[in-house]
Order: structure tokens, then C-alpha cells, then sequence
């Protein structure tokens, strides 16, 4: 090597040093992914055996009926695991899963006995440390988990969570502070971030799985200025048949976000009389295609004979989907227009007959 | 004069060298961040409880099956046994010589209706479209048209679809049995329009599959099919994963991937005349975005919702590359005008300049730079020392970004779980870089010249190159 | 009086087969669709309670099986934690004779077995 150049040499010296040192790396990464799966398919064995246990234990204790949970325990735990099993981190792991697990699908008087195990095991404590190791995926997934268990307590720690900057932090706040008893309506509209329509959904299926009547004060909700909480404000109204409600809606009919419109208009359909019928009916050609479905529909609700007209000439719309969901209008609207899709069956034009034979046929 | 020109050609090669691999290790961080937050925002839904959602975007899956005659009846089977509350399911008999339909009208007890649609998008002529006389299948649409390839029956598909997205999926892929929760989730939890959700396709050849249901995965025994495993690891974990991040996407893998009814018509659907129909799709549809100045998303789930078997021989693993060479070359010469253009983002300033340079130049610069160098050696231009060390540092460096990959499917999905495939894994990643890059080197320049000089152009060529059943038919 | 419980969760089959035993029913359980669809020509029982979502083929198939390749009249009770109505609605006219949607009472379940039981027998 003695006649290269010197900085070649010093180049050469310096890639090598690289190629090695990533070398090592690469060794390191293989010794610990293979010692992990090594020790990992140890304990897949040992998993397996103690969820069998735990599963037959938790059946016995779901089965009996005389004994109170510190009877059962002191009496029947030791059929089931030693004391040293009893302390493994594996086991209390598994524990917990099962019984969320079981928490998921009993009600009553077992979903009672699921909870008396979840305290006589302490996890109360266990999910209170969660809430402050401040790894958000952590509090998230504790909040949800006492939720579950209907064991949240009251605390303030979720007011100020309410503005947080990740969506499931903020989900989870929603959630706690409305199951903590606050005005449902007051909370919503604290929110600063736009809702993403998953977001509204959960908050929807949360309040509906609560089994709230009713949402009281909902029109503060819908004049909201935010549009997204404007739009799940007339979806709760919509869902739980809120019919007094304090709103401009004629405003709404024309807002410029076609997604309020939408759920205007799906809102009146369902909960609102036909004196939009003629202002909808005139909006219709210039909507996109969600708001164009929802005007059939409040037509499908609210339309008379005098409509079928209107409807028949939606069955050479611009777009197909429309087209069908036109001719859906007709079938369900009132007799008098099923009876005239019946008659295009034999006697339109072919479009028409092939439409109306895909929707009779309910394809 | 020849050494000056020698240096200086390989300065060039070393600052290729150096560029790709600069770019692989952002792309791996960016993708580790955003791997990471994925999985634990994924503890926090409930993607079980999307099954209730009555308000979800309505998708329509379009399987396009050709000579699936073996195992249509399983594959739809499989389908309709996926959980999604509003899911049509779209089965594109695409003129099959044997007896793919008559299998499924027999099994399904399916029979002729009158379905009403139009031909929005090109496609050869809609002969029958079936539908079961059981309710129990009545999500089930079977569609029998003249042979025409894949984006022809994916066009046809899509004509007969009323749902708001459709997906499009090989019919012998296995999807997971929520793969479609997860897909629309970036859907429903954006607040720009999304065009389109890819997902990961992950290799699934040895596996136990149960009617239509994986049992147990495995790390396949084959070396050919082992190697592209890790080849799949890169690209969908730390690859997509980073590209998708910054909206960057072009490729949507055509096994698997949900679309925007509405914007691919108004695109024109698959082009018929391209073998890379699928990225041609993507492009064209982050063109009608960015011309109008639509905010949009092309999102992407970095989690496996598609398994599917790859090549396990050289001639038909070679035909794939070959297409996906002349694919990613028709592609990229399409839509020439978006490279480098301002208004165009991150896909013309970035994207779009990484597929030009590393995926479709790569190949000719690697040959290149391997023949040059050796021609130098042999007239004594170039020092074989340095020669010897340049090339242990470009080892070093693709086997790192192949444990990389690895390391990131144990971390975040650990689908396997025998240490001793694993070591297998891992002796596969060394050899890699001797005896299996430098054949996809060589299949994708030949894939290049049949484009440009043998006139196997895809253009205006009938015959089907798409998805001829490559391997066996799977397990019962 | 046998009966057929499909229901791909452990912990959940084995509280069903369990407390079903203490109301003195033979009991066969199995955790999915293509089990149970054998089983149901192996055991020939009084009654059928079926999950929808199971591995391999769902409570549609079994009742499909049932009702139409066997033809029988074996009553079925879908136990699933659906509350989309196109789904419950579809189960019951496959011949589905009653659903109960999970979360659920036990004591409600066994009482709707036995109405069933005390009408079909």
C-alpha cells in the first residue's frame, strides 16, 4: 500500500472505520432481536398455561353464589395458583386483560362480580400510576380502561386536557369529564380543535352507549362558531330527536360548507316540516353529490304528488349514484310515486325501465 | 487526461452512492417516529367498534379474477367474511377461459339481473352481472365481461360501483379481517379530502391457511421469497411509511388500496395502456389535486391488512421486476411535465426526482459504476485497495438498512415468533447484496431495453401481463 | 337437551358452556363458524346459540347451513355485539329466531332458551 497517494490512504482508513462500526452495529441489533425472541418463546408457553388458569378461575367466581368475594378467594385460589405465581407480573397482566375482557360483554349482576374482582386485585392503584407517567398513549388507554369499568372518580386533572394538542387525549377528556356529571353541551363547546367526523363519532356512540335522554341546550352547540361543532351539534339534535331547538335554520340551508348543509338538511328531514321543500328543491342542481342524496331524502319524508315531477327528472342526473338513489325516492315516498316507478318499469325509456327494476328489485 | 476523467467519474458515483443512502437514513428516522406514534394511537382505537358505525363512507371492493377457477369459490368466501358494516363486494369475471364463473354461479347460487349502471370509464362490454338468490350473500356482485387485463376489469368495477370509496384488491390476496376499519380511519379522522389509502403487503408464502384464513405465519423456507420479505420490510416500513408522512406517496401497491369513487372517475380511471397502472393512478390523481389546489391526502396505514404469496422461481419473479422496471419508466415519462415543477410540491420536487434517480436511473447507474470500476482496475486507473473498501462500505450499508428493517418489524409488529427463522432472516440479509441485488439489477435494465427497444411496449397490447396466477394455489 | 354454543372467545365459551351445564343442557362449544358447521351434523342439538364474527366462515354461514342444506328447524339464538340493524335484521330473515346483543345477561339468555325450547319441543 506504500504507493497510494496519502490522502487516499487516509480516505481508505476512514471508510473502513465506518463499514466496521456499522458492522457492529448490525451485530448488536441481531444479539438482542434474537436473545428477545429466544426469551420471548419461553414465555409464550408459560402465557398460554396461565390465561387457561385465569379464565377457569374467573368462570368459577362468575358461577358462585354463596360465597362473597374474600370467601372465594381464601377458599378457592389456591386450587387454581400457587403464591409465587400470584406475585408474577405475567399474571397480573393477563388478569387484567381477562377481565376487561369479560367486562366487555356481561351486564348485571356478572358485570358486578367483574368489578369486585377488578378492586379485590387492587388495579385501581395500578391504573392510577398510569395517569402519571404522562405517556399520553398510557393515560389515554387508563382513562378508557376505568370508563369501562365504570370506575372513574371525579377529578379536575381533565379540564385543563380538553386543549390538549393530541386528539385522543382530548377524546378521552370529553369523555371523562361528561361520565364525571358536567353539562355535556358546556363541555363540547370548551373544545378548541376542529372535530374530525371519527372524533364526532366517538363522542356520539359515548353519549348514546351513557344512555342520556336527552341533550339539554344543544342550540348553543349548533350556533357555535366552530363549523364542526355546529355540524355535531345537528347530529346529536338529528340522533336524539331534539325538536325545540333555538337556530336560524334557513341560514344553515344555505351555509357555505356543504358538510353543515348536509346535516341541516338531514336534521330537518327527520325532525323538521316540508317548508324547505321548495327552497331545497331549487338548490338542488347546484349541490355536490352528499348534499344532493340528503335533499332526497328530506324530499323522500316530506314530498307529496305534487314532487314526482322533480324526482323523475333526478333519474337523468349527472351522476349515476343520484340517478339510483332518485328512483329510490320514488318507491319509498308515498304510494302514488311507487306506483309511477312501477309504471316507468314497463313503460319509461330504457334507462328509466333498468333503473327502476334495480331499485324494485332492491339491488 | 484518463485519470482526471476516471476521478471524476467516480466522484460521481460517490456522490450517488452517498445521496441514496443520505435519503435511506432520513426516510428511517421519519419512518420510526411516525411507526411509533402509529402504534400507540392503534391502542387507543377500537377498530372492533367501527363495525357499528353506521356512518361509514361505503366501500366497494373490486376483485378482478382471470383463470381463478381452482380457488374462486374460497377467495370470495374469504372476502365476505370481512366485518365491515358497509362493504359491497364487486367480483370482475374478466373473461376467463376455464370455469371461474360457472364455479361461483354454482357455489353462490348466483343469477343474471337486471343491474343497472353506465360506462363512465372505458372498459370492453359488461356481458352479465350476477347476483345470489341467498341472502345470505347478498353483498355479493359478480360481474362477467370480455377479457380486456386488469385496469380493464378495475374500470369495469368501478362503473358498477355506487359506494362512496372502492377498493381494489387481487383476489387471491388474503386480507385481515379488519383490513378495512383501519384503511378508512385516515378517511374519516382527515380534514382534506382523501383520494386514496394504501395499506402494507406483507409475504405470506409457507403460512397455514384455513379456508381463506391465516392460522399460523411463517417466515417462508425459500430464499428467493425470504429475500423479498426483506425487501418489503424496507419498502412499505421505512420507505412508504416516510413518504406518506409528508404526503408524498406515488405508489399505491396495486394488491391492495382504497380509492375515491368520485376523483378516479373524474381522473379516468386505470389506464389501460401502462403495465404500472396502479402508481399511474396515484400520479394522475395528485395532478387533478394539486392543479385545482384542492387540499388533499394521499394517506397510507403502516400496519399488514394483505398477504399475499410472491414469486417462488426466478423466471416468474424476473417477469414481475421486469414489469415493474417498464412500469415505473412509462410512468415516470407520462408525466414527465410534473418533474421539478413548483406547483406540483413535494411530489414534483421530491418525489418525483427520488423515482427518477433511484428507482428507475439506479439500476444503470449501479451496472455502470460496477463495469467502470472494474474496466479502471484492469488499466491500473484505480486503486484496488480503495476499490475493496468502497465496496465494503456499500455492504455495510445495505445490510444495515435490511436489519434496520427488520429491527422495525419486531418492534412495532413482531408477527413471528421462531428465533430460529429470525437467524435465518438474517443470513438471508447477508447475502442479499452478493447474489440477489445484482439479478434485480439486471432484470430491471431489462425490463428498460424490452420497453424501448424490443417493442414490448405495453402500449396498445392486449394480451394480459397483470396478475396471471404466479403461484400455486394455496393450501386448503 | 344438547345444545351448540359457537363463539370464538375463550373466556366467553367457557362461562357459556359452564353456566348452560349448571341448567343441566349437554354442551358442546366450539370457537368457530367451520367447527361448528360439523359439529352441528355430529351432535344434532335442540338448540343452536351462534356468534356473527367468527374465524373461517360466521354465524350467517351456520344458520345458513341449517336452515337451507339441512333444512331443519333447530332453533337459533344469535349472540353477537352487532347493533347494526342490516346485520341483526339479515341474521333473522336467514331464519334466525331470536338475537341478543352482547353485552348481555346470562339469566336473560338461559330464560330465552328456554322459551324457545318450551315452544319448538
Amino acid at each position: 500500500m506504500n504507493n497510494i497517494p496519502a490522502h487516499i490512504q487516509r480516505l481508505i482508513f476512514i471508510i473502513l472505520v465506518i463499514a466496521t462500526i456499522l458492522l457492529i452495529v448490525d451485530l448488536v441489533i441481531i444479539i438482542s432481536i434474537l436473545s428477545e425472541k429466544i426469551s420471548a418463546k419461553r414465555n409464550a408457553k408459560r402465557r398460554s398455561e396461565i390465561r387457561e388458569k385465569i379464565q377457569q378461575y374467573i368462570t368459577a367466581w362468575l358461577m358462585e353464589e354463596d360465597l362473597n368475594i374474600q370467601e372465594f378467594m381464601s377458599k378457592e385460589i389456591a386450587n387454581y395458583f400457587s403464591n409465587i405465581q400470584l406475585k408474577f407480573k405475567l399474571f397480573r397482566e393477563i388478569l387484567y386483560e381477562e377481565i376487561f375482557n369479560a367486562n366487555k360483554v356481561l351486564l348485571g349482576d356478572d358485570q358486578k362480580k367483574i368489578k369486585e374482582l377488578y378492586t379485590f386485585f387492587g388495579f385501581e392503584q395500578k391504573i392510577k400510576k398510569e395517569f402519571f407517567r404522562y405517556k399520553w398513549y398510557k393515560l389515554v388507554n387508563a382513562t378508557n380502561d376505568l370508563l369501562a369499568i365504570k370506575a372513574l372518580e371525579n377529578s379536575t386533572m381533565f379540564t385543563e386536557l380538553l386543549d390538549h394538542p393530541n386528539q385522543f387525549v382530548r377524546l378521552v377528556a370529553i369523555k371523562a369529564e361528561i361520565s364525571m356529571g358536567g353539562d355535556q353541551v358546556d363541555i363540547l363547546s370548551e373544545i378548541h380543535f376542529p372535530l374530525s367526523d371519527w372524533e364526532m363519532y366517538e363522542i356520539i356512540s359515548f353519549l348514546k352507549r351513557s344512555q342520556f335522554k336527552q341533550i339539554p341546550n344543544l342550540s348553543k352547540l349548533i350556533n357555535h362558531e366552530s363549523i364542526t361543532l355546529k355540524i355535531l351539534g345537528l347530529k346529536l339534535a338529528n340522533i336524539f330527536q331534539e325538536l325545540d331547538l333555538d337556530m336560524d335554520a334557513a341560514s344553515f340551508v344555505v351555509h357555505p360548507n356543504p358538510k353543515v348543509r348536509t346535516a341541516i338538511i338531514e336534521y330537518l328531514a327527520e325532525c323538521g316540516g316540508n317548508e324547505y321543500l321548495n327552497e331545497l328543491k331549487r338548490r338542488f342542481a347546484t349541490e355536490e353529490e352528499p348534499v344532493k342524496i340528503a335533499i332526497l331524502k328530506y324530499v323522500s319524508l316530506h314530498g307529496t304528488d305534487d314532487d314526482v315531477p322533480f324526482i323523475f327528472n333526478k333519474l337523468k342526473d349527472a351522476y349515476p349514484a343520484i340517478r339510483v338513489k332518485a328512483a329510490e325516492t320514488l318507491q319509498n315516498m308515498n304510494s302514488n310515486s311507487m306506483s309511477f316507478l312501477s309504471y316507468l318499469e314497463s313503460n319509461g325509456d330504457k334507462s328509466d325501465q333498468k333503473l327502476a327494476i334495480h331499485v324494485l328489485n332492491k339491488f | 487526461m484518463l485519470t482526471f476523467f476516471s476521478y471524476f467519474i467516480q466522484f460521481g458515483l460517490f456522490l450517488y452512492c452517498m445521496m441514496i443512502f443520505t435519503s435511506y437514513i432520513l426516510m428511517s428516522v421519519r419512518s420510526w417516529k411516525v411507526l411509533k406514534h402509529h402504534k400507540q394511537a392503534n391502542l387507543n382505537i377500537d377498530f372492533n367498534a367501527f363495525r357499528q358505525n353506521p356512518y361509514l363512507p361505503s366501500i366497494s371492493v373490486v376483485a378482478p379474477a382471470y383463470n381463478e377457477g381452482v380457488t374462486i369459490v374460497e377467495n370470495i368466501r374469504s372476502l365476505l367474511s370481512l366485518g365491515y358494516n358497509n362493504l359491497t363486494l364487486i367480483i370482475v369475471n374478466d373473461g376467463s377461459k376455464d370455469d371461474t364463473l360457472e364455479k361461483a354461479i354454482k357455489f353462490y347460487d348466483l343469477e343474471k339481473v337486471d343491474y343497472y349502471f353506465e360506462y363512465r370509464l372505458p372498459c370492453n362490454e359488461i356481458k352479465a352481472i350476477y347476483k345470489s338468490k341467498n341472502k345470505a350473500f347478498k353483498k355479493l356482485i359478480v360481474v362477467d365481461k370480455a377479457n380486456g387485463g386488469k385496469a380493464d376489469a378495475l374500470n369495469a368495477g368501478i362503473n358498477v360501483s355506487y359506494s362512496d370509496y372502492f377498493a381494489c384488491v387481487d383476489v387471491d390476496c388474503l386480507l385481515e379481517e379488519n383490513a378495512f376499519e383501519h384503511l378508512i380511519y385516515p378517511v374519516i379522522n382527515s380534514h382534506k379530502e382523501v383520494v386514496a389509502v394504501g395499506g402494507i403487503v406483507w409475504l405470506n408464502n409457507d403460512a397455514e391457511v384455513y379456508h381463506g384464513h391465516m392460522v399460523k405465519l411463517q417466515i417462508p423456507n425459500k430464499f428467493l421469497p425470504r429475500i423479498q420479505l426483506i425487501e418489503y420490510f424496507r419498502a412499505f416500513l421505512l420507505g412508504r411509511t416516510a413518504w406518506s408522512s409528508i404526503n408524498g406517496l406515488l405508489l399505491i401497491s396495486g394488491a391492495f388500496g382504497i380509492f375515491h369513487r368520485e376523483r378516479v372517475i373524474e381522473v379516468g380511471g386505470y389506464n389501460k395502456k401502462t403495465v404500472g397502472e396502479d402508481m399511474e393512478l396515484v400520479i394522475r390523481l395528485h395532478k387533478l389535486m394539486l392543479n385545482n389546489k384542492i387540499p388533499y391526502e394521499v394517506a397510507y396505514v403502516p400496519t399488514p391488512l394483505c398477504w399475499t404469496e410472491a414469486p417462488v422461481t426466478k423466471t416468474i419473479l424476473s417477469r414481475q421486476r421486469n414489469r415493474w422496471a417498464r412500469g415505473t419508466a412509462e410512468c415516470l415519462m407520462l408525466h414527465r411535465d410534473m418533474i421539478g415543477r413548483k406547483k406540483y410540491g413535494i411530489i414534483g420536487m421530491l418525489s418525483f426526482p427520488y423515482w427518477l434517480i433511484a428507482e428507475w436511473f439506479g439500476p444503470f447507474i449501479e451496472a455502470f459504476g460496477l463495469i467502470f470500476t472494474l474496466v479502471m482496475i484492469l488499466l491500473g486507473y484505480i486503486n484496488i485497495y480503495f476499490f475493496v473498501a468502497m465496496l465494503g462500505l456499500v455492504f455495510s450499508m445495505s445490510l444495515f438498512f435490511s436489519i434496520l428493517a427488520i429491527q422495525a418489524q419486531e418492534t412495532f409488529f413482531n408477527r413471528y415468533s421462531e428465533p430460529k427463522e429470525i437467524g435465518r432472516l438474517f443470513i438471508t440479509a447477508v447475502l442479499e447484496p452478493f447474489i440477489y441485488h445484482p439479478l434485480t439489477v439486471y432484470w430491471a435494465i431489462k425490463g428498460n431495453y424490452d420497453l424501448f427497444f424490443k417493442k414490448t411496449h405495453s402500449w396498445g397490447e392486449m394480451t394480459r401481463t397483470g396478475y396471471a396466477p404466479a403461484t400455486a394455489p394455496k393450501k386448503p | 337437551m344438547k345444545i351448540l354454543i359457537a363463539e370464538d372467545e375463550s373466556l366467553l365459551l367457557k362461562l357459556l358452556v359452564d353456566k348452560f351445564n349448571r341448567e343441566s343442557f349437554e354442551v358442546t362449544g366450539c370457537q368457530n363458524g367451520l367447527d361448528a358447521i360439523d359439529l352441528y351434523d355430529e351432535v344434532q342439538p335442540d338448540i343452536v346459540i351462534t356468534d356473527l364474527q367468527m374465524p373461517f366462515s360466521g354465524g350467517y354461514e351456520l344458520i345458513f347451513h341449517i336452515r337451507k342444506t339441512r333444512d331443519a328447524q333447530t332453533p337459533i339464538i344469535v349472540l353477537s355485539s352487532t347493533n347494526v340493524e342490516d346485520k341483526i335484521v339479515s341474521s333473522l330473515e336467514l331464519g334466525a329466531n331470536d338475537f341478543v346483543e352482547k353485552p348481555f345477561r346470562f339469566n336473560e339468555l338461559i330464560i330465552r332458551v328456554k322459551r324457545l325450547l318450551g315452544t319448538s319441543v
